[in-house]
């Protein structure tokens, strides 16, 4: 399930793991909750994820709190061209704690790193309040792509080894996967 | 204008809406339509910020005066769908105005409020309808767990906008204008009864939700006058009296629930 303030980019970077594309201008705000899936191949296996959108405006949370309790994982944005949508990260986690399952897969994610200009919320900040919740974090853009695929596929291996509780395989480790394999920003202009 | 009381509303203010632009800043008000201009009907090319004149200015306008004339309901996204709709039929700022005022503060109950109550209160009638109604499609989604949110919620908040066909979603508005909020449980109902045997298909809840955006599709929406005639024919009698006894049941357990 994919949350955060309104206007972070939620939609977009669901687009974008679906669909590979980006939704230049022509997207709308999300109302309510909207579902998509997408099956993805981990490790020689099928996994078939359902991803649920959700409307970021305030209101809106006590149409998806009944949701959160069914969700396995849960993305986290925030915008980091937007300080306010980073500052409510906080309110979110409380809602989070307050609605979800307590073992709740669990990631932050600051997204639009592709407007290097207008960015106001540098990424140790990110990297510092995730540490302090101890979440995996990475930085996304769903206008390149950088780190998108990479978030679902590293909820779905968490997700995978969960359901499998396979003793022979090494344990996957979630943020061990997202530190080594997330990409920053600069790596990725062409 | 007229069966909404929005001319009547509008005679006796005059000035008022442009008082309500010129009035104190919102900040919190302001971001939250502005996060929404670019992203109501981007397909539009009268919403496109090259178009000339662009219908986000209207949009922004109208939005704000609204948020600053009912303080308790503000701005509620879906709301930017509605008054994109009200400015292109009407082509006048003020007359779209007091059309939003109509809708949002005297024919829909609180479905834009900061908790959404009648919101919620109407899907849960919708529900209880179904059940009466089409007990096949109710012990589907009971079966499955699937609540009415997931599917209809941008139904009752958009009013069919980009859910329908545009000239179905102005024939609906006119019922709606004139008779009031029963008229989207009728369209629900019938677009449900409809396509019974499609939802009935559906095996999974993402099965469902597919065959839910499959069911606002098709030959039988686009050709608005027969749909109307079915909404008043095919959900069979829908007394007032039956939905606000349902309503306040189910408030009650809204309520209730926390």
């Amino acid at each position: 399930m994919l949350v955060g303030d309104s206007g972070v980019g939620k939609t977009c970077l669901l687009v974008r793991f679906k669909d590979g594309a980006f939704l230049a201008g022509t997207f709308i705000s999300t109302v309510g909750i909207d579902f998509r899936n997408k099956v993805l191949d981990v490790d020689g296996m099928k996994v078939k994820l359902q991803i649920w959108d959700t409307a970021g405006q305030e209101r809106f949370r006590s149409v998806t709190h009944a949701y959160y309790r069914d969700a396995h994982a849960l993305l986290l944005l925030y915008d980091v061209t937007n300080k306010a949508s980073f500052d409510n990260i906080q309110a979110w986690l409380a809602e989070i704690q307050e609605y979800a399952q307590h073992d709740v897969v669990l990631m932050l994610l600051g997204n639009k790193v592709d407007s290097a200009q207008e960015r106001v919320v540098k990424r140790e900040d990110g990297e510092k309040l995730a540490k302090e919740y101890g979440l995996p974090f990475m930085e996304t853009s769903a206008k390149t792509g950088l780190n998108v695929d990479l978030a679902f596929t590293a909820i779905a291996k968490e997700l995978k080894q969960r359901s499998m509780k396979a003793p022979s395989e090494p344990r996957f480790r979630l943020h061990d996967y997202v530190k080594r394999e997330g990409r920053g920003a600069s790596c990725c202009r062409f | 204008m007229a069966v909404s009381g929005a001319q009547a509303r509008m005679d006796r203010n005059p000035g008022y809406y442009h008082q309500l632009l010129q009035g104190d800043r919102s900040p919190s008000l302001e971001d939250a339509i502005r996060t929404d201009l670019n992203r109501t009907f981007p397909d539009n090319v009268r919403f496109r910020t090259t178009a000339q004149p662009c219908l986000q200015r209207p949009l922004y306008n109208v939005l704000l005066a609204f948020g600053r004339h009912n303080q308790a309901v503000g701005y509620c996204q879906g709301m930017n769908f509605i008054a994109g709709y009200l400015i292109l039929v009407t082509k006048n700022e003020e007359e779209s105005f007091w059309l939003l005022d109509a809708l949002v503060g005297r024919i829909l109950p609180d479905y834009y409020g900061p908790v959404m109550l009648g919101l919620k209160t109407d899907q849960e009638v919708l529900g209880e309808l179904v059940r009466r109604k089409m007990p096949a499609v109710a012990a589907l989604m009971d079966g499955h767990g699937v609540l009415w949110t997931l599917l209809v919620s941008r139904w009752f908040i958009c009013l069919f906008v980009d859910i329908l066909p545009v000239e179905t979603v102005l024939r609906i508005w006119d019922c709606l204008f004139n008779e009031g909020s029963k008229i989207i449980f009728r369209v629900a109902l019938t677009l449900i009864k409809q396509h019974q045997a499609l939802i009935l298909e559906a095996t999974s809840i993402p099965e469902i939700c597919d065959k839910f955006k499959q069911l606002t599709r098709g030959s039988f929406v686009t050709d608005c006058h027969t749909f109307m005639q079915k909404i008043f024919s095919e959900p069979g009698s829908l007394p007032m009296r039956t939905i606000s006894q349902l309503r306040e049941r189910c408030r009650a357990r809204l309520l209730a629930q926390g």
